[in-house]
């Protein structure tokens, strides 16, 4: 997939992996390429930056654990980055409807 | 495959104001990212060689380095960017104060040079203005005029009058004006030619006043006339001859209260004054007198002779002016005598005392330069105190003693004209009797006839030499 289509998407994705509970960067990337069948290659390092940039925002909280002798940090939704979640879902539900309503494609496709 | 150590190697260098663990926390949030990659790329489905797992881990994950220095600038970012900021404001503020220092540097430069070419102005201006004052024309157009006094002593072709003081002043309107009272007047002093050069003078009316060391004082108008230089040569008076007068006091017809509480002396003051009088005798033309005519100019006396005569006719020489205390305030007296002035009446004075000196002078008579003198009389009272005789106060009548004084009914005045001949004493005979408005306090004047000086001036005329008599016709007065 052309991967500039999916860079406006980025951060509605990481919300919507971590509203399901918190996740760790690897998983995070993990999720997204096994929720889309392995349509969406993005390059993982570009996740970090999207990932601190939330956090910045207070989308996003994190804490660190020990796994393997190694730190990892987990993030997880804020309650403001729930409400911006959502309103980010109604945005797209928008987008998305009057984009295949233009190309002829049956709605729900990406409904959730 | 890549550690933490290689990515930390791609990050900037340390900033002490950067967070404590930032640069751990990038670090090791990559590391645990490649770290799962890689161990899902050796064991995952198909493993591989760790070389090959970690060259695909790495074209997934894309320059670790970049990413880390990525991350560590959008942390760093706010804070690089005030630093900036403050520095670039700390640079601008700099260079701000560095151009205003130059900028007043040269300001400052700009008003020494300012002021330097001011100095120099003002210099060459002074110069100047000292050049034209220097070789400016004495008196040269229509409105400035020459003017030269030359004084000379008792004839036209006298000695030279030097040491004698002129002033000029000039008349603006020709007015009546005070002498240096209101308009520029100019005082010199006559060299040993006699000579004052006044040069340049604008042209107009003026008053001259000449002045000699014996107290003789002409004052007279002078024209100078537009385009017309002037030299005007005054006979001024030399060795005035004198003659002596024995001022006495006349009481006939006059009453005095008996409640005056000490002896009644007269007061006398004789002085030359620049009257005109009306003469009826000289078919009521107006005749000046008092002074001493040379020329054309008619010189007074500036000087009073002031004298106490006792009650049996003696003299005693006292300074004139005597210090003297009103002891009460003036009050309008319609009954007690006075002035009418401005419809309102006000009494002529309330008793004063003053002061003479405590061994009193008796002399015979007067010396007095020859000429035409006034004379005012007014009565005194002379009260020794109990104790010492030496201590004595001396005041003029109250105004209820003033008031008290019978005088004659006649209005004549009678005063004995004063024959003065060389080497005698003349007797000049103070008559108090007068109109009553004129002896309320005591005073009268006495004016000798000027045909007396003629006459008088007849029998000196050897002695002062060059002098004329007065000229003046007339046989009597008021």
């Amino acid at each position: 997939m052309d991967t500039k289509l999916l860079n406006g998407t980025v951060e509605m994705l990481i919300l919507e992996v971590v509203s399901q509970g918190p996740s760790y960067g690897y998983e995070i990337t993990q999720t997204v390429i096994s929720r889309s069948d392995g349509r969406f290659e993005l390059k993982e390092g570009s996740l970090y930056p999207a990932l601190h940039r939330l956090e910045r925002q207070m989308l996003l909280s994190s804490y660190w654990t020990e796994h393997d002798g190694r730190r990892r940090k987990y993030y997880k939704l804020t309650t403001t980055g729930r409400k911006a979640l959502a309103a980010r879902r109604k945005e797209w539900r928008e987008f998305a409807s009057g984009v295949n309503g233009v190309l002829g494609l049956e709605l729900g496709v990406v409904s959730r | 495959m890549q550690d933490s150590s290689d990515i930390s190697a791609e990050l900037p260098a340390p900033r002490d104001d950067e967070p404590e663990g930032l640069r751990s926390d990038i670090l090791d949030e990559l590391a645990d990212h490649l770290s799962c990659a890689y161990q899902r790329e050796l064991h995952g489905e198909g493993g591989t060689d760790s070389r090959s797992a970690a060259a695909r881990v790495l074209a997934r994950f894309g320059d670790p380095g970049r990413v880390a220095r990525r991350l560590w600038w959008d942390a760093m970012r706010g804070r690089i960017m005030s630093q900036r900021i403050m520095t670039a404001a700390l640079v601008v503020i700099a260079v701000a104060g560095v151009g205003m220092f130059f900028a007043t540097w040269q300001t400052l430069g700009n008003v020494r040079t300012y002021l330097q070419d001011s100095q120099e102005l003002n210099a060459a201006l002074v110069a100047k203005l000292e050049h034209l004052s220097s070789t400016a024309p004495a008196a040269t157009g229509y409105d400035w005029c020459e003017f030269r006094l030359e004084l000379v002593y008792d004839t036209a072709e006298g000695r030279p009058a030097d040491g004698l003081t002129a002033t000029l002043a000039k008349v603006k309107g020709g007015s009546q004006t005070d002498l240096g009272k209101s308009y520029p007047s100019t005082t010199q002093q006559s060299d040993e030619n006699g000579l004052i050069d006044f040069s340049p003078v604008p042209y107009g009316l003026y008053y001259l006043v000449v002045q000699t060391d014996e107290g003789h004082r002409l004052k007279k108008e002078i024209v100078i006339r537009p385009g017309a230089d002037m030299q005007l040569t005054v006979i001024c008076p030399n060795d005035v001859p004198t003659g002596t007068a024995r001022p006495a006091v006349s009481f006939d017809g006059l009453t005095l209260p008996k409640t005056i509480d000490g002896e009644v002396w007269t007061l006398c003051r004789v002085y030359q004054q620049d009257f005109t009088v009306w003469s009826a005798t000289a078919g009521q033309e107006d005749s000046p007198y008092g002074g001493t005519t040379l020329g054309d100019d008619r010189w007074l006396l500036w000087e009073y002779e002031t004298v106490l005569i006792s009650p049996d006719g003696r003299l005693f020489a006292v300074e004139w002016p005597m210090e003297r205390t009103e002891t009460e305030d003036r009050t309008v007296s319609p009954d007690g005598g006075g002035f009418f002035s401005d419809g309102v009446w006000s009494a002529w004075r309330l008793s004063e005392s003053f002061s003479v000196p405590d061994e009193l002078t008796a002399i015979g008579e007067l010396r007095l330069p020859l000429g035409q003198y006034t004379a005012d009389a007014e009565l005194v009272v002379l009260q020794p105190t109990p104790e010492e005789r030496r201590a004595m106060t001396w005041r003029t009548l109250t105004d209820e003693e003033r008031a008290a004084v019978a005088f004659p009914e006649t209005t004549e005045v009678a005063a004995n004209p004063m024959e003065i001949e060389a080497g005698s004493t003349a007797q000049w005979t103070i008559k108090l009797a007068s109109m009553q408005t004129l002896c309320v306090d005591g005073s009268i004047t006495i004016v000798a006839r000027p045909e007396n000086y003629a006459m008088h001036m007849g029998h000196l005329g050897g002695v002062g030499g060059g002098f004329e008599g007065s000229g003046l016709s007339g046989g009597g007065f008021f």
